[in-house]
């Protein structure tokens, strides 16, 4: 288990459902825009996500031994069914939950890949993506950090983009 | 044309800092590129630890799970009056309507309002006064009834303060101006009408 899936598990032991949901409300809303493409559709299921995630876990629905963010994901996944086929979205959420192959296969539920995909990047556009996409830093900002310049950053950048865009494709 | 990579760039970033970057207007800077720009954020966000959400985060999504409109419950955990944000809003939009102003922002943060249609002028504006995006913390998630507001704003459209008293009453501390009072149909709307209604 990772530290932030231990991090989801404390918070729902303790009952702090309202951080859990805070903590992954924009991830929930991103993947919403993309399931429906559009952003005002994505935010109604979002709402909808939410407040089903809410309601079930408030209610003492657990899914034992699978990390909040599967079921995040699950949940979402679920909603999303129910939007396109025109079916209440409010509804209990099933009892069990299993996940289906693809899931597995996207990196759902190890999870956390970031680092594995930047792993496979040569060190020096490595570095690169880690200022940026773990550290927050500004193309700008890591540029000056490594002594660079913005078009050598970009460069790097586009490497981890395209690995990204490839693992998008294999999502369809 | 905005480089879908650099505004990518530039969301992903915030988002590591711990952020809660507008991805609505990110995605509403990409125009037509909007849809490979929301696949790139879901696949980074499905690939990195969630940042921990700030107290106002928090805070705000409880306001919302227990029926309240978000930005009600922003503006007064942050004490701010609900005069000074329209006086702030009005020089950041340079409306000089200042009472039509405040009947638009007292509709839009009692949660009565349809966010969709809103310009995005009024949330970079309100962006500025809050210091954070407020765009999708517009609707609170239940009704005071514990009921999916969602639901209950697909059945009913978009509610008036009137109509909808289990909603919004109880957490509005100015009336709220009816839908007539405020709403001229798409043909008669002048600037500031478009500013939260639209076009159409």
């Amino acid at each position: 288990m990772s530290d932030d899936d231990a991090r989801d598990a404390s918070l729902l032991e303790t009952g702090r459902i309202d951080r859990l949901l805070a903590t992954y409300e924009l991830v929930i809303l991103a993947r919403c825009i993309k399931g429906t493409k559009s952003a005002h559709d994505g935010q109604d299921v979002a709402q909808d996500v939410m407040f089903r995630l809410f309601r079930e876990f408030e209610a003492g629905k657990r899914y034992e031994g699978i990390p909040y963010r599967v079921v995040v994901h699950q949940v979402t996944k679920w909603t999303l069914a129910d939007f396109f086929a025109g079916r209440r979205t409010d509804v209990p959420l099933p009892d069990e939950l299993t996940l289906a192959a693809e899931d597995i296969g996207e990196g759902v539920v190890s999870g956390l890949w970031l680092r594995e995909l930047l792993a496979e990047l040569p060190e020096r556009e490595r570095a690169t993506c880690e200022l940026v996409y773990v550290e927050g830093l500004s193309p700008e900002q890591a540029a000056e950090r490594l002594g660079t310049t913005r078009n050598n950053v970009d460069q790097r950048l586009f490497h981890a983009r395209k690995r990204l865009r490839e693992l998008m494709d294999d999502d369809g | 044309m905005v480089d879908v990579d650099r505004l990518f760039d530039e969301f992903a970033a915030a988002y590591v800092r711990g952020e809660r970057p507008d991805l609505p207007a990110y995605l509403a800077r990409a125009g037509d590129d909007a849809d490979e720009l929301a696949r790139l954020v879901d696949a980074f966000l499905q690939a990195v630890p969630a940042p921990e959400p700030s107290d106002d985060d928090v805070a705000v999504l409880r306001a919302r799970l227990d029926g309240e409109p978000g930005l009600l419950a922003l503006r007064t955990r942050r004490g701010h009056k609900v005069d000074e944000v329209v006086d702030d809003l009005a020089g950041r939009l340079e409306v000089d309507d200042r009472p039509r102003l405040k009947r638009y922002y007292q509709r839009l943060e009692g949660g009565v309002l349809d966010p969709h249609p809103v310009d995005e002028r009024v949330w970079d504006a309100l962006r500025g006064v809050f210091g954070m995006s407020v765009r999708t913390m517009i609707r609170p998630l239940a009704t005071r009834q514990g009921k999916s507001a969602m639901a209950y704003y697909r059945r009913t459209g978009s509610p008036s303060a009137d109509a909808t008293p289990s909603l919004v009453a109880h957490a509005t501390p100015a009336e709220i101006p009816a839908v007539a009072d405020v709403e001229p149909p798409p043909g008669e709307r002048d600037e500031l009408d478009r500013l939260f209604l639209g076009t159409n």
